[in-house]
Formats: structure tokens, C-alpha cells, sequence
């Protein structure tokens, strides 16, 4: 079901705050709407917060699910006898994982948004792509992960994709050596999940006798910091280190969900991650849910205009962070920008009920 | 072999499509069984590599269905007549 004709050609960074408070509130009631009403869960959901929409002036005041709900249940609002593919999450607490259910329309949304908001750092222009992880990785019996979600949903910014990585997961040294003598004295772009991308790295500055030069290099990373956090690797410390190992300086971070495909948020080159129009972002006191104000932190909520299949468009994250400002990032970006501080220290929110009203 | 037939003979290799699915309301992306985002990518490279040309991102989203192919490998100067 196609809800929104989005025009992906153009910049996904425009909308000021008067835009869209009105326009991303139309979308996404529109969307919680359409998902009370095919999806029997989500709509018993809405019921049990006596959910009604006249009552709605903001994105803000609209129910949201917490994300740890969706590895319990798996939510789909699609006609009986639709085609659909599961996508799960990484599954970062524990053994839960989500099950995501996507049709071929969210499925191509997604992409289509990713295109756009990926586009606006990496250009149009596609330039040779060296993924840091293993080939088997995108391989299907190794199921549709978030790691093949993501490589695959990158690969679009890149040509002559190469992988780094063995299928122990060791650097193919020789490989990236080749890759580097070919294409390396021009732009290129390197992608990879976070702790992959740090392992790496260290793995290569390991081997004294070669230099391994990635100055052309823009590294896109995602996936979180949960692993480095544990080895108390901070940001910085990941910036100076692969600076120092291999001369790279762009570097962005990106912020997203595998129940959130696709809408993700990129790090500018300000070190701020950045919602798009697709997406939108607030931050609730963990006391009692209320919003918080700029500057103030709290449990992150995400909202996408995407998932048109499964109830996935309002989620309460798992993750502490704090809203930085909105529409003057001095990247010129519009829109809200924050930063991620961690998960929360209880690994699951857990509510007398499982949906959360914001009044 | 001309380009269409080029064209035509990775679709089949990545897709396992016969002769009669090569047309516009079988071969859809995301639709057809086995033409989804990894195999597409996969298709794009060998397109490129056979024609030596390099599709823009816009391209690769826009390639949605059988005859989109042809018109973009045409607007990147490949003669598909």
C-alpha cells in the first residue's frame, strides 16, 4: 500500500520547523490511521489508550510502540495472502530479535529514502565501494540481517564493490592492498558496521611493515557503539585512530533501526546526526514520557513516513540521547539534529502496558 | 549478439527468467520472485562491466521493471535498436 508520493529527487533536508509540524503530522496520523485499521493488534493497541485522532495537533502527541514490542510480536498490516519478506534486527539485547514485515513497496521506499538521504553526502556520482565485512554476509542462506540490509541499501553509492574481509572475518590484505592501488588516489567510499569498521582498522595498523593509505576514503558506519562501548571506545578516540592508522577524515556515523529501514539518520560533517523529511525524532523523560526539551536527555523516540506494512512508524527506542537544536545546524541542513548517547541501563522498557500515550 | 540480447542474457542469468517472463508485466522489480535488492545489485554490476558504463544512483532506483532497463542503458549511450 502506497501511502505517499515522496519526490526522491530532491534534497530530503528541506523542511524548516513551520513546515514540518504540519506536514510531517498529516503524514504520520495518516499513517497511524491506516495501521489501526489493518493492523487488528496495533488498532486493539490504539483502543486501550483511547487513541482519537481529533484530538492530535502534533507529531508529538501520537501513540507510539516501544521497539522491544516488536520482537514479541511480529505486526503486519497487510491483506491476507500478500507477498511479504522478514527482515530482523540485529537482536542487540539478548536472543530477541524483531521480525519486520515488508512488502515490495516499503521494501523499494526504503531504498528510495536511503537513496536520497545518502545521496545528499555521497553524490550522485557513484564511486568504487569497499565494504568492510565478508562476502557471505549478503549471501541468502545466511538469512536477510541488518548487516545485509545495510550493505545491501549502500552498495547503490558504490561500483566495483569489494570486500574487505575473509570469510573468517580477517582483512584480505592483498585484496585491499589491490583495491587501494586501483582506485584509491580518487574518492572512494568505504562502508561497514561499527565494531567491523574498528576492528579492522586496528587489525591493519598491526601490520608495521605497510601503510595502508585511505585518505580519498569516506567511511559511512552504522550499526551502534554498543561493542566499542564496552571496550571504552569513544567517538573521538574512533575518529583519531583511524586519522592515525590510515589517514582517513570523513567520516560519518549514521543512526538507524532495522525496524526502521531506510529513514536513518546521518552524521554531518559537524559531528551532528540529522533527521530528514522522512523521519522525525523527540526525546521523552524516562520518568514519566513527557518530552523533553532541547538540550535536556532522555529516551529517544523515532518516527518514519516509511513502513507501509507493518505498524513500525512510531517506536520508542532503546537508546539514551539529547536534541541539539533544530534547523541551524551550520551544515545548512534543516531539521531536528541530536546525538546518541547509549542504550539505556535497564536493557528493555518495560511498561504497565505496551503502548504509550504522550499526554 | 546484439545489446538487447546482452541485456536480456543477464537478466536471465541473475533472475532465472525464460524467453516469455521478458516483458513489463512479469520482469518488476521487487514483484518478479527472485528480483529483489541483492540480485539487483548484482545485475547493475554486470551491466556496467559488459557496456562499460556506470548507472547514477537515480538509475539503479529507477530501473524498476524490464523496459526501464533498456531505456536506461540508451540514455547512457548503449544503442539497444
Amino acid at each position: 500500500m502506497l501511502l505517499f508520493d515522496f519526490d526522491f529527487s530532491e534534497s530530503p533536508y528541506q523542511e524548516d520547523k513551520a513546515v514540518k509540524d504540519i506536514k510531517f503530522t498529516e503524514k504520520l496520523m495518516l499513517l497511524t490511521s491506516f495501521h489501526q485499521k489493518n493492523c487488528l493488534y496495533y488498532g486493539e493497541m490504539l483502543k486501550a489508550v483511547q487513541y482519537k485522532k481529533e484530538s492530535i495537533s502534533h507529531y508529538s502527541e501520537l501513540p507510539f510502540l516501544p521497539v522491544g514490542l516488536l520482537k514479541r510480536l511480529t505486526l503486519s498490516s497487510l491483506p491476507e495472502g500478500a507477498l511479504y519478506k522478514v527482515a530482523s534486527s540485529s537482536g542487540t539485547s539478548g536472543t530477541n530479535k524483531s521480525r519486520i514485515i515488508l512488502d515490495g513497496e516499503t521494501r523499494i521506499m526504503q531504498q528510495k529514502a536511503l537513496t536520497a538521504i545518502g545521496g545528499d553526502f555521497l553524490g550522485k556520482k557513484r564511486v568504487p565501494m569497499l565494504v568492510i565485512d565478508r562476502p557471505q554476509t549478503i549471501e541468502y542462506e545466511n538469512g536477510f540481517s541488518a548487516r545485509t540490509a545495510g550493505i545491501t541499501g549502500f552498495s547503490i553509492f558504490g561500483k566495483n564493490r569489494t570486500f574487505a574481509l575473509k570469510e573468517n572475518m580477517m582483512p584480505d590484505y592483498e585484496k585491499i592492498q589491490d583495491f587501494l592501488y586501483r582506485y584509491g588516489k580518487e574518492s572512494f567510499f568505504v562502508f561497514g558496521f561499527t565494531f567491523l569498521v574498528w576492528n579492522f582498522f586496528e587489525k591493519l595498523s598491526e601490520m608495521k611493515e605497510y601503510y595502508f593509505d585511505f585518505s580519498n576514503g569516506m567511511i559511512v558506519h552504522g550499526g551502534g557503539w554498543k561493542r566499542l562501548a564496552d571496550k571504552a571506545v569513544s567517538r573521538t578516540d574512533f575518529q583519531k585512530k583511524l586519522k592515525e592508522i590510515a589517514g582517513i577524515t570523513q567520516i560519518h556515523d549514521y543512526y538507524g533501526m532495522a525496524e526502521q529501514t531506510g529513514s536513518i539518520f546521518m552524521e554531518c560533517e559537524y559531528g551532528h546526526l540529522h533527521c530528514s523529511d522522512f523521519s522525525g525524532i523527540m526525546i521523552r523523560k524516562p520518568e514519566d514520557f513527557s518530552v523533553a526539551k532541547t538540550g535536556e536527555k532522555g529516551i529517544i523516540q523515532t518516527m518514519s513516513l516509511l513502513p507501509g506494512s507493518y505498524p513500525g512508524h512510531n517506536l520508542l527506542t532503546e537508546d539514551e540521547g539529547v536534541i541539539l537544536g533544530e534547523d541551524d545546524c551550520p551544515c545548512q541542513r534543516k531539521g531536528v539534529y541530536f546525538q546518541v548517547l547509549g542504550r539505556l541501563k535497564q536493557a528493555e522498557i518495560r511498561g504497565c502496558s505496551d503502548v504509550y500515550t504522550a499526554d | 549478439m546484439t545489446n538487447l540480447e546482452k541485456y536480456q542474457e543477464v537478466l536471465k542469468k541473475h533472475l532465472g527468467a525464460t524467453e516469455e517472463e521478458l516483458n513489463d508485466e512479469k520482469m518488476v522489480y521487487n514483484r518478479y520472485p527472485k528480483w529483489d535488492s541483492v540480485r539487483h545489485m548484482s545485475i547493475v554490476a554486470e551491466l556496467e562491466e559488459k557496456f562499460d558504463i556506470s548507472f547514477e544512483t537515480l538509475d539503479i532506483t529507477s530501473f524498476n521493471q524490464y523496459s526501464a532497463g533498456i531505456e536506461i542503458l540508451e540514455k547512457l549511450g548503449v544503442s539497444m535498436q
